[in-house]
């Protein structure tokens, strides 16, 4: 018989208070352990997807843009006064102050060309400048392309680390990949399956033939859905000379300040609208930032309603206990073994609330995540936290039993037993 | 020489309540020795329940001087005295007052639990205290699985579990039927003829054939007095007193 079992005996005994505290304390851990998981994991995401852009600067022609609604229906919008951005664009780039800091530039023009009945969407770009700016673009396993190969089996010697090396930007690329011939295409993993395309296959786009390169692994995004040429053999057979849809950048902004290099780039394109990749995400985790603060003050106000609870059951158990602490004193406790008893049972209550509320919490992260986020977010089990998390609400339930139990401490043993 | 083991020099204890005091002892001097059983009898309100109290360490006494073995109790910090009450008290209060989600060993284990004996040498002090009130048979059990008889000798097994010199008992028998009644007293007559001593109060005037000496309290005065001598029973002689007794 010692203290601790004293205490673990009377909680045994008051399940149904206990439990009331328990549940307090499991409500607050478990809303500050699921608000922590989905912006941790939001914020993780967000931070893979910038660090997936290579492209970090998009370049795009100057348009006019304007909504119709009618009866409060609203129709695409329409597009007008579309101006064009050209190669000689390209040319202005090159002499910008700052032009060392544009490490790629990737320009695109991009129209659709009809193939066996279809109407295709192709992209004319430099290939390996494009591969450079999208990291993500891999040649299907078939092609072979010995850069590609050569990336994969290290990924798969060096796991996670070269994986999110190979999702950024990778220069390399732009000398590894080989350039497209004029009558090469490549085609996007989509497209391919629509059409049974395989690498060295022939086919005809608006009346020429080219010869399938290779075919795209699987991307999910537009890439999927697109026939990538040589941008002159595009510019040719759009019948759109020297012309571009866009220009995509990836710039080095710890060489030049990002808003020196836009305020350039925006000087020596006046006619085109040059945006920030890193801006717009940025400003997307500026939201989650803000959603993050208003999480930890909800989180707070909850867990603190925790606390409230913890001491109120606390304090009443004490106040029902006192005939018994009277009889502790009596028989020869000291106040700071009564102290011992009644803190020891916070830390039980609140240990249990902990372990349960982070699991709680992670799993409500896991059911909230597609509601907020609109995906499945994964929020992983960690130690750390884990501990942070049992910690914090063990000391939370700590300080909620140390008031009351500093009261049963010097609890007078003589008015204590009047109770009785 | 006596072997003096309580000593009370004219205490006076007054509660003050409202604004108005009330005087519970009214200097109380009292001599007890070692290995007398000392009945304690009076109406309710004549502070023979604070008298316990103050000998009991419990409350301060508005004045006057309580030597037990020697040792000037409120001399002692409250702390310190709660291990006085460890080493040398064992309570046997009104209604047993066992704690009831532990077992009638747990109960009897209570005043060991802050002593550094042994695990092993404290749960051997238990069951020999339980032996001692034949309760070991029942030693799981919890207390509302137990008679008022036998939660009594459960409290009595806690009172000597640490082998206290004193016994100090409130009303022990006031919630039983005659026959239990009896066989506690017994038991408290056994505890005295090993060498405990002990003070009792109770309204039973049958218990004081049981106790070597009956003192009466009345407003807070120790105003009749019986004497006998250590060993026997029941009291069997009577005395006026001015208040100090032996």
């Amino acid at each position: 018989m010692n203290l601790f079992q004293i205490a673990l005996r009377n909680l045994n005994r008051r399940k149904s208070k206990m439990l009331f505290m328990l549940l307090g304390l499991v409500l607050g851990s478990a809303t500050v352990v699921a608000i922590y998981s989905t912006v941790a994991t939001m914020q993780k995401e967000i931070s893979r997807q910038l660090a997936d852009l290579g492209a970090n600067i998009v370049i795009t022609a100057n348009s006019g843009e304007l909504s119709f609604q009618y009866g409060g229906i609203a129709i695409p919008e329409l597009v007008f006064d579309a101006a064009t951005l050209t190669v000689a664009d390209l040319d202005a780039l090159k002499n910008i102050p700052a032009s060392r800091a544009l490490l790629v530039v990737a320009p695109k023009l991009i129209g659709t060309v009809s193939a066996a009945e279809h109407n295709l969407v192709i992209a004319g770009t430099d290939l390996p400048a494009e591969f450079a700016v999208k990291p993500w673009l891999r040649f299907h396993e078939e092609h072979g392309d010995p850069a590609a190969e050569n990336q994969e089996n290290s990924e798969q010697e060096q796991d996670e680390v070269m994986e999110m090396a190979y999702e950024r930007l990778n220069l390399e690329r732009v000398t590894d990949v080989l350039k497209l011939e004029p009558n090469q295409v490549v085609f996007g993993s989509a497209i391919a399956a629509l059409l049974e395309l395989k690498a060295e296959d022939t086919i005809e786009l608006d009346g020429k033939e080219f010869t399938v390169l290779a075919i795209l692994k699987a991307t999910g995004m537009a890439e999927d859905n697109q026939v990538f040429m040589n941008l002159a053999e595009a510019q040719l057979l759009l019948d759109r000379p020297e012309e571009l849809t866009v220009i995509e950048i990836a710039a080095d902004f710890k060489l030049t300040g990002e808003e020196v290099l836009l305020s350039q780039l925006r000087e020596a394109l006046p006619d085109a609208t040059v945006s920030s990749v890193r801006q717009a995400v940025m400003g997307r985790d500026e939201l989650l930032s803000s959603l993050s603060r208003f999480g930890t003050f909800a989180g707070g106000l909850i867990l603190l309603t925790g606390i409230l609870i913890a001491v109120l059951t606390m304090s009443a158990a004490v106040r029902e206990r006192t005939r018994e602490i009277g009889i502790f004193r009596a028989i020869g406790f000291r106040g700071f073994h009564i102290f011992t008893i009644i803190v020891t049972e916070g830390l039980l209550v609140s240990s249990i609330g902990g372990v349960i509320g982070y699991h709680s919490g992670l799993l409500a992260a896991h059911l909230a995540g597609p509601m907020l986020t609109g995906a499945t977010l994964n929020s992983s089990w960690q130690f750390s936290i884990f501990l942070v998390s049992v910690t914090a609400t063990a000391v939370v339930g700590g300080l909620a039993g140390f008031y009351p139990a500093l009261k049963a401490a010097q609890l007078d043993p003589a008015e204590a037993l009047r109770f009785i | 020489m006596p072997d003096l083991l309580i000593n009370l020099d004219n205490i006076t204890k007054t509660y003050n309540s409202a604004g108005a005091s009330v005087a519970a002892l009214r200097g109380v001097s009292l001599e007890v020795l070692r290995g007398q059983a000392v009945a304690v009898m009076g109406q309710s309100g004549s502070g023979k329940s604070t008298l316990l109290s103050v000998i009991g360490g419990l409350t301060p006494p508005t004045e006057g001087k309580i030597l037990i073995d020697d040792i000037d109790l409120y001399s002692l910090s409250r702390e310190r005295r709660a291990d006085f009450r460890r080493e040398y008290l064992g309570f046997v209060f009104q209604q047993f007052q066992l704690i009831p989600y532990l077992t009638a060993l747990e109960n009897v284990l209570l005043p060991l639990t802050t002593t550094r004996y042994p695990g092993r040498q404290k749960r051997e002090m238990a069951m020999q205290a339980l032996q001692r009130v034949k309760m070991d048979q029942k030693q799981e059990r919890l207390p509302n699985q137990l008679s008022g008889g036998e939660q009594e000798r459960v409290a009595i097994a806690r009172a000597v579990v640490n082998e206290p010199p004193l016994i100090l008992a409130d009303e022990p028998t006031g919630s039983l039927d005659t026959k239990t009644a009896q066989e506690i007293m017994e038991l408290f007559s056994s505890l005295n003829e090993a060498g405990l001593t002990i003070l009792m109060v109770t309204h039973n005037p049958e218990n004081t054939a049981y106790m070597n000496r009956t003192i009466t309290m009345q407003d807070g005065l120790l105003s009749e007095v019986s004497k006998a001598a250590a060993g026997t029973k029941p009291a069997a002689a009577f005395c006026g007193g001015s208040g100090q007794l032996l």
